[in-house]
């Protein structure tokens, strides 16, 4: 035994005088590698389309965003905060018009000028929240925009839910379920096992939580191409409460510091997400 | 006495004259509206537009049409597919997200509802409670005089609902009016629709490939609670729209039990 341990403590030695942290400093290379070479980006202004506007979750989120993007040193920022502008506001700006003419052109009678028109192409989007990836938002407003942050990417984030919640966990009722059919059939337990498996199978342990769900989008600013879009559904679980029969544990109510806690989750899933786009050389086409 | 033979035949060259302006609207379109009428159709669409979410910011506007209320949040502002079939009374509905459909099956008087879900391949049936048996609501004749017969989402509804003949639309409801017919370049041909109320303005673009239906096109004007005009499309790509029912569609899916409300 001494000598075994002795064995693997001279191959372990060896294996690090062979292998001198080689990958550690590939590594710290390539963070401030691939920021440089990773186009410049502007974070926008976000949307919050929830009902719950007066939080201002959408600035909060953005912010966060925008501190993990710095972190992570993959990405060019061209600004150190979220872009004032709002782009929903600029894009229906930019449409005021269109909207008039095409109505007027349906009063009229000239439908063609609407339905073959630019604006009812597939590829073009509906709205900043409704775009999906490969569609287009009014490249008018976002060339503008890239001009003037000097930005070849804007990158645009919408609060599609937020809310507390509670789920159940459904890994325990899958544990529970299957332990009560196993001792159920067990033979020779015969009611011990009937009654025992009935108390297992009514187990549950249901969750209490914050849960936020967020669209992410990367735009072209020159044509206005969505180039990227990721949904997350974030939940940040406070609370457990879990019923067994003769015990049950329930815990405290929710406060704002969850809910911070669930955007930040929400912020680092989400450039988690584009940082491994960014490595698979699917983030910015 | 020739003179009144003069004004007789001036009479019947003007409303023969005016044939041609109503049988216009007996078009493509009739076929397709023929099937939705008799209740004898399958329909398979892809919606490639979505509703941007309601009851969110500002409206508290409940609607009853089956669909707008309860998807669930991680699919709003996703394309979905969706499919109707019809026969006599039964009614089939699906809206598809991939992943997850919300189902109604109408059977006689009962309407049941349920959904589909695919976890990690696994494709299972369950009632919206997530139970492995679906207990029958009473059908509601009424919410459909009111508000018109449901076929999925509220834009799905709308666009087919369009087609029915004007006595099948309900009091209140904007009535579509024919508005024309033409050619595209691309070979397609297109009938126009439009109707005006105090909701807005919409216009409905139905495209054809030879005599098949291929696409719906609306293109909707209205104020918004801020009093701006904003305009909104809806594309609807039709895979199916045929005359034969799909049977399948009209029972139970396996592994999911129903609980009628008939004794």
């Amino acid at each position: 035994m001494k000598n075994m341990l002795k064995c693997a403590a001279v191959m372990a030695l060896g294996a690090a005088l062979i292998f001198p942290g080689t990958d550690t400093e590939a590594a710290a290379a390539e963070p401030a590698a691939t920021a440089s070479q990773s186009p410049n980006c502007v974070v926008m202004k976000f949307s919050d389309d929830t009902r719950y506007k007066g939080l201002e979750s959408d600035e909060r989120f953005a912010e966060l965003v925008m501190e993990k993007l710095m972190d992570s040193g993959r990405f060019k920022l061209q600004t150190q905060k979220p872009i004032g502008k709002d782009m929903e506001e600029m894009l229906y700006n930019e449409r005021r018009q269109e909207f008039v003419d095409a109505k007027r052109a349906i009063e009229s009678g000239d439908l063609s000028a609407v339905f073959e028109g630019q604006a009812f192409k597939d590829e073009m989007a509906n709205t900043l929240s409704t775009a999906d990836k490969g569609q287009i938002v009014a490249s008018a407003v976002t060339s503008r925009i890239g001009k003037e942050s000097n930005a070849e990417y804007l990158i645009h984030g919408t609060i599609v839910n937020l809310g507390k919640g509670t789920w159940e966990d459904t890994d325990f009722k899958s544990g529970t379920s299957l332990a009560a059919t196993v001792l159920q059939n067990i033979p020779g337990l015969g009611l011990f096992g009937s009654i025992g498996g009935g108390l297992l199978r009514n187990a549950n342990k249901v969750d209490t939580g914050f849960g936020v769900i967020v669209d992410m989008r990367v735009i072209r600013a020159a044509d206005g191409e969505v180039v990227w879009n990721q949904r997350s559904q974030v939940r940040v679980k406070k609370t457990k409460n879990l019923n067994v029969p003769l015990y049950s544990k329930n815990s405290a109510a929710l406060n704002e510091t969850d809910y911070v806690k669930a955007l930040d989750k929400a912020a680092q899933e989400v450039v988690k997400g584009m940082v491994k786009d960014l490595d698979e050389h699917k983030l910015f086409l | 006495m020739r003179r009144n033979k003069w004004m007789a035949a001036a009479v019947l060259g003007a409303f023969t004259l005016c044939l041609p302006f109503n049988m216009a609207s007996a078009g493509k379109l009739d076929a397709y509206r023929n099937m939705l009428a008799q209740r004898n159709c399958t329909i398979s669409y892809e919606n490639i537009t979505p509703a941007e979410r309601e009851h969110n910011r500002d409206s508290s506007n409940l609607s009853a049409t089956f669909g707008r209320m309860s998807t669930p949040p991680l699919y709003t502002h996703k394309g979905y597919k969706g499919m109707v079939v019809m026969q006599g009374e039964d009614r089939y509905v699906e809206t598809n997200y991939g992943d997850y459909s919300k189902c109604q099956l109408k059977k006689g008087s009962d309407v049941y509802d349920f959904k589909r879900e695919v976890k990690k391949g696994k494709e299972t049936w369950k009632s919206f409670d997530g139970k492995a048996t679906v207990v029958a609501s009473e059908f509601q004749p009424e919410k459909e005089l009111l508000y018109g017969e449901s076929f999925g989402t509220s834009d799905v509804s709308r666009l087919l609902g369009v087609m029915l003949p004007k006595d099948r639309i309900p009091a209140g409801q904007p009535v579509y009016n024919y508005v024309g017919a033409g050619n595209l370049p691309n070979g397609q041909s297109y009938e126009d629709y439009k109707a005006s109320s105090a909701a807005g303005l919409e216009a409905v673009r139905y495209y054809f490939d030879g005599t098949k239906l291929v696409r719906i096109a609306s293109a909707s004007y209205s104020r918004n609670g801020a009093g701006q005009l904003v305009g909104r499309k809806c594309i609807l790509k039709i895979m199916d729209f045929s005359g034969t029912p799909d049977s399948s569609k009209l029972s139970m899916p396996a592994g999911l039990k129903a609980k009628s409300l008939q004794k």
